[in-house]
């Protein structure tokens, strides 16, 4: 285990600090992705209180930042449960204007925007964990608390989803 | 080959073990279908990352701040709130014993002023009769004697030494005491000059200094009694002037109530006792509170 979660786990406040100074931007990410800038800083901030209380019960079994999505997953959806809203990662993908040599893109990057807002939740949740946080099967297995098999079924099916959509839109 | 498909993801993304990822190069080099689609593959993994919202970072600094601890006042620890509530339950289960235990101990000095047949003014107000729990046989003799009630210190020197909190003697005390009381009261109504009548108490009332000076060691109340001017000064110019004869013993009628005024004392006391006599246990309680907010704090 890191020496510096293991200061944290001893009550060291810098060493929790300097994980906080290191992680903070890929877990504010990583909610504002789930439920939006709104409350990504609030699900962030909670991720890290929770952190401190319980990094004592971290085995280093997996990565840090692994097990800091894990807390920030929950504390996203226990967020968007108070406001009685889900984690629709409608915010994982920006509109962006087409780039200055559409050519040069296989695809067409709002007909993906829109493709990935058809994906299922389920589907959506691999495939921003996978590709966006850049996560292996395993580590999104264990946020998801799904085996890995589920994820690499999901991954699957949520591409070969986006290559029909992508298809239908192209044909249209 | 739908097999090989179902696989091409984990392949792009390097999740196949190194036999199965040889089978799925091998499918590939035989079939430019298969390639073609591997990178279609990760042409749409860059795409989607491309287009991934970066949001820019906020809270940074709030986190930090949450995390390093703002000092917060000692009062408000949970620590000290969390025992200050255990401090209120205990005190809330201890009440109602505590209650039972003061009325035992509240007495009834109203009622005892009552039986002697004297009204005095200052029997109306609470200050003598707050003041009877703690030595209720020194200010009642002294008082009748020193206004020229039917109350001889003899009496107070053979009622029994009771302790504050000693609710079973001092009951036994007041029952004994009053019965006496009454009947000296009966007795004596027909003296001239309101000295106590009867013939043993009378008797007795000539030697009570020496008897005043072996009441500490025969376990009478330690009074002094030397005469009126001892009287005067134990039990203030005040009572003395307050006190009047209002009448003969026997003309006057019992006070019947009694009780009301009774149960405002019995809540008084309960009032004053609750905070000054239970309050130590807020002490360990709230010791224990500071301890853990330091430890917490230090941690």
């Amino acid at each position: 285990m890191d020496a510096q979660v293991e200061q944290a786990a001893r009550g060291n406040r810098d060493a929790m600090a300097k994980i906080v100074a290191e992680h903070y931007p890929a877990v504010y990410r990583f909610c504002a992705r789930r439920i939006g800038v709104e409350l990504a800083q609030d699900a962030a901030q909670d991720t890290f209180v929770i952190a401190q209380k319980a990094i004592r019960r971290f085995d280093g079994r997996s990565k840090l930042s692994t097990w800091l999505f894990g807390i920030a997953h929950n504390a996203c959806r226990n967020l968007a449960r108070k406001r009685r809203s889900e984690m629709t990662y409608e915010h994982a993908w920006t509109l962006e204007p087409q780039s200055a040599n559409p050519e040069a893109c296989l695809v067409d990057r709002e007909a993906l925007r829109k493709a990935l807002l058809k994906l299922s939740p389920e589907h959506r949740e691999a495939v921003v964990l996978h590709e966006l946080e850049e996560l292996t099967y395993e580590e999104a297995a264990t946020i998801l608390g799904v085996p890995v098999g589920t994820v690499k079924s999901r991954l699957f099916h949520a591409f070969a989803q986006l290559r029909r959509y992508l298809g239908e839109e192209v044909t249209a | 080959m739908s097999d090989i498909r179902e696989d091409l993801k984990a392949f792009v993304d390097g999740e196949l073990g190194p036999a199965r990822a040889s089978e799925v190069e091998a499918a590939l080099e035989s079939n430019p279908e298969l390639k073609r689609e591997v990178e279609f593959l990760r042409a749409l993994s860059a795409e989607i990352r491309h287009i991934a919202s970066d949001a820019e970072v906020k809270g940074a600094q709030d986190a930090l701040a949450r995390v390093k601890g703002r000092r917060r006042s000692i009062l408000l620890d949970g620590w000290i709130l969390g025992s200050t509530g255990v401090a209120a339950i205990l005190l809330v289960v201890a009440n109602p014993l505590f209650s039972r235990e003061s009325a035992d101990q509240s007495p009834n000095l109203a009622a005892e002023y009552a039986d002697t047949g004297v009204q005095t003014k200052s029997q109306s107000t609470p200050v003598v009769t707050e003041s009877a729990p703690s030595e209720p046989a020194t200010a009642s003799p002294a008082e009748s004697e020193g206004a020229g009630r039917p109350m001889a210190p003899k009496d107070a020197l053979d009622m029994p030494a009771v302790q504050q909190g000693d609710g079973f003697a001092r009951q036994q005390m007041n029952e004994q005491w009053s019965g006496r009381s009454l009947q000296k009261q009966s007795r004596g109504s027909d003296s001239a000059e309101g000295q106590v009548a009867s013939p043993r108490a009378k008797g007795k009332d000539e030697d009570s200094p020496e008897r005043s000076a072996r009441a500490p060691q025969s376990g009478g109340l330690p009074l002094d009694v030397k005469g009126d001017a001892a009287q005067k000064r134990r039990v203030g110019p005040s009572a003395t002037k307050n006190a009047e004869v209002s009448g003969p013993p026997a003309s006057v009628p019992p006070k019947p109530a009694q009780e009301p005024q009774n149960s405002f004392y019995v809540a008084l006391g309960n009032a004053v006792s609750f905070l000054v006599v239970r309050s130590p246990i807020w002490v360990p309680i709230f010791l224990f509170g500071l301890f853990m907010s330091w430890r917490n704090r230090r941690a």
